[in-house]
């Protein structure tokens, strides 16, 4: 379970300060898709952020199954992030200097796998998101969507717990959303839990849970109607 | 998967980040080819820089040294003792060097200080001032010294003497105006107007002589620049050496053979206390060992600025590096890269930077360097400059590089390691 309690998170500036939110609770329990929504400047990053343990929170406490984020190391926190945590970034957060197979390689290399075990896996998260055949391509030559389609198989690849996507659509056309989304659809149902932060709301049913961060909290929104987009491609 | 079962500060951990920052460190300088190899020269530079500033400076004073060496002392010099006007028991000596085989050649010579005077058929009148010089006389076996010293190499002008040459004199540069050098000794005025088969007067242990200039002996050492020449035979009746005491022996040992221990030898042996046994830096003057030091220093101040220099150059290219590459640190922690793991990539390029080139150096030093200036020495006023390097030194100065250049490529790597990952990938 990936859990926060009485999370605050406050931005100083100088003399100002803006407190994005304050005694906020989230729990996702396993096999959940839980998407947080919410406009622009919400904080919803932000908590995906304290969620993965990359940011520290003002008050209150992160845990994932179980080890509180704050207790731990600076590796500690590495290892628990590499062990139970994947992550999709908006703008994709790859290694420019290394082909779409070493970007993936590279997390099971700091799992312990030797460097052919590792390739072999990374080749099949390559191959479950269609780019097998692109594997040594560097970043740089694959187009937006297959860059986050990377980025997807990096953060697969070595099984995590947990799939923390901040906006993964966000710099994406229309069908190469819809092709990461489905495949986000396909990942959950072999049995990852995913909280995905987005504010298309054509993703929104793919979700088992849905919560919008607004004025600095969590409201569950799960039952919306579905856009005549999604009803047209059967998201 | 049970969160029990996780061991954060394993052994295997570990193991992985150090596999992880090589990962890393590889695949950085496979993509940046060009920058690696940039950066592979500019050690390379640094590293010459760090050796032969102070091996060219050293190298001043082991050219002199050598120069002394090869025209002068030979490998291993035998001298009076002190307050002995010469070495006891100079022919059983010199018939014990003669047992040696490997004692290649040896040159027996008498020495004394006296006046050179020359153009003394102007000076007619009470007031005209002599052209006189104190000079070093030196009685040679011609034959024994060019093989022991090859003095006749350094005959500039003239001819070499020949052991019949009675009453015919080799001068040192040093003593005539027209070869005048930097470093006559103060207070002496060179003789003008003299030279090849000019006629001299020579005023030794109040004994008047003329002779007859047969040639120029020019070397890089004073001390045979400010030295007069001529066949041992004249010299010894000179000074009345009934007892053939010589008052010094030049000695060359056989190629490949060790002169400390043949100097040894003669210590223990019969002829051990008939005089001062010296080898290499035992037999030279005191200043010789004041100019290796302060040139040492010097060279030590000036390698060492280099080395500043390029541990700032590495610093800012770490730094510069490290803060391009912020966002990519950012990611790399947050997909589970220990901070260790990416320091430890940096780490390893500037290892390996350093490393290579400084083995690159080395080899470039001994095998092409130090052979061309030996083969083409620096052509000082004083000395034939060589480059003087050990290779201990090297090999040291290597290691300092390293370290430096290991501790420049740490710290900007640890700097932008400390902020929140978040702060890196946002690049707040």
């Amino acid at each position: 379970m990936l859990e926060a309690r009485n999370l605050k998170k406050q931005f100083a500036s100088g003399e100002s300060s803006l407190i994005v939110f304050e005694h906020l609770d989230f729990v996702a329990a396993e096999g959940e898709f839980v998407i947080i929504t919410g406009r622009s400047g919400s904080g919803k990053s932000t908590l995906l952020y304290l969620l993965g343990l990359l940011d520290t929170p003002n008050e209150g406490v992160v845990s994932i199954d179980g080890f509180v984020g704050s207790t731990l190391s600076r590796n500690a926190r590495s290892d628990l992030r590499l062990d139970r945590l994947g992550y999709v970034f908006q703008d994709y957060g790859l290694m420019a200097e290394m082909s779409a197979l070493d970007n993936v390689v590279l997390p099971l290399i700091m799992r312990g796998k030797s460097r052919a075990e590792a390739k072999e896996l990374a080749r099949a998260a390559l191959d479950r998101v269609g780019l097998g055949d692109h594997a040594k391509y560097r970043p740089s030559k694959l187009s937006g969507g297959q860059q986050q389609r990377v980025s997807i198989a990096r953060a697969i690849a070595h099984n995590p717990s947990y799939i923390l996507a901040d906006e993964p659509t966000a710099n994406l056309d229309t069908t190469s959303a819809l092709e990461i989304l489905s495949m986000f659809r396909a990942i959950h149902k072999a049995g990852s839990t995913i909280i995905m932060v987005t504010h298309e709301r054509e993703s929104l049913s793919m979700a088992t849970r849905v919560l919008e961060l607004k004025q600095g909290q969590l409201v569950d929104v799960t039952h919306i109607p579905q856009s005549p987009l999604q009803q047209m491609v059967g998201l | 998967m049970d969160p029990r079962s996780m061991p954060p500060s394993s052994f295997r951990r570990t193991w992985n980040t150090i596999r992880v920052g090589f990962f890393l460190a590889n695949r950085q300088m496979l993509a940046n080819k060009g920058t690696s190899i940039l950066i592979v020269v500019v050690m390379i530079l640094t590293y010459l820089n760090l050796l032969m500033v102070s091996g060219l400076l050293v190298g001043i004073v082991d050219g002199l040294r050598q120069e002394r060496r090869d025209h002068y002392t030979g490998d291993i010099m035998i001298v009076q003792h002190d307050r002995k006007n010469a070495i006891l028991n100079s022919p059983d000596t010199i018939s014990y060097l003669k047992t040696l085989p490997l004692i290649t050649s040896f040159s027996p010579r008498y020495k004394t200080t006296g006046i050179i005077e020359g153009n003394y058929a102007e000076k007619i009148t009470e007031q005209d001032t002599p052209d006189v010089i104190i000079s070093t006389f030196i009685g040679i076996d011609p034959t024994a010294e060019d093989a022991t010293t090859g003095l006749s190499h350094l005959i500039v002008e003239g001819e070499y003497l020949r052991p019949t040459d009675y009453n015919q004199i080799l001068i040192g540069t040093s003593l005539l105006a027209r070869y005048k050098t930097l470093t006559a000794l103060p207070g002496t005025i060179p003789i003008p107007k003299v030279g090849v088969g000019d006629k001299v007067r020579i005023m030794l242990n109040g004994i008047e002589r003329e002779m007859t200039v047969k040639g120029i002996v020019a070397s890089k050492l004073e001390e045979i620049n400010l030295s007069a020449y001529m066949v041992d035979a004249q010299l010894r009746a000179m000074l009345g050496r009934t007892n053939r005491g010589v008052n010094e022996i030049a000695v060359r040992v056989a190629p490949g053979a060790s002169a400390p221990t043949i100097r040894d030898q003669l210590k223990r042996s019969p002829i051990g206390n008939n005089g001062l046994i010296l080898y290499g830096r035992d037999s030279e003057p005191s200043f010789f060992q004041d100019f290796a030091s302060t040139f040492g220093q010097l060279g030590t101040i000036l390698g060492s600025t280099g080395l500043v220099i390029s541990f700032i150059a590495v610093f800012i290219l770490v730094f510069i590096n490290t803060v391009t590459h912020r966002r990519s640190i950012g990611i790399l922690q947050a997909i589970g890269v220990r901070p260790g793991g990416i320091e430890i990539g940096y780490v390893a390029q500037s290892s390996l930077f350093s490393s290579l080139g400084a083995v690159i150096g080395i080899a470039l030093n001994f095998m092409l360097i130090e052979p061309y200036f030996v083969a083409h020495p620096i052509d000082f006023p004083f000395s034939n400059g060589i480059l003087s390097v050990s290779i201990t030194e090297a090999w040291v100065k290597a290691l300092v590089l390293y370290i430096a250049i290991m501790c420049a490529s740490i710290v900007p790597a640890r700097m932008i390691m400390r902020q929140e990952i978040v702060d890196a990938i946002l690049g707040r």
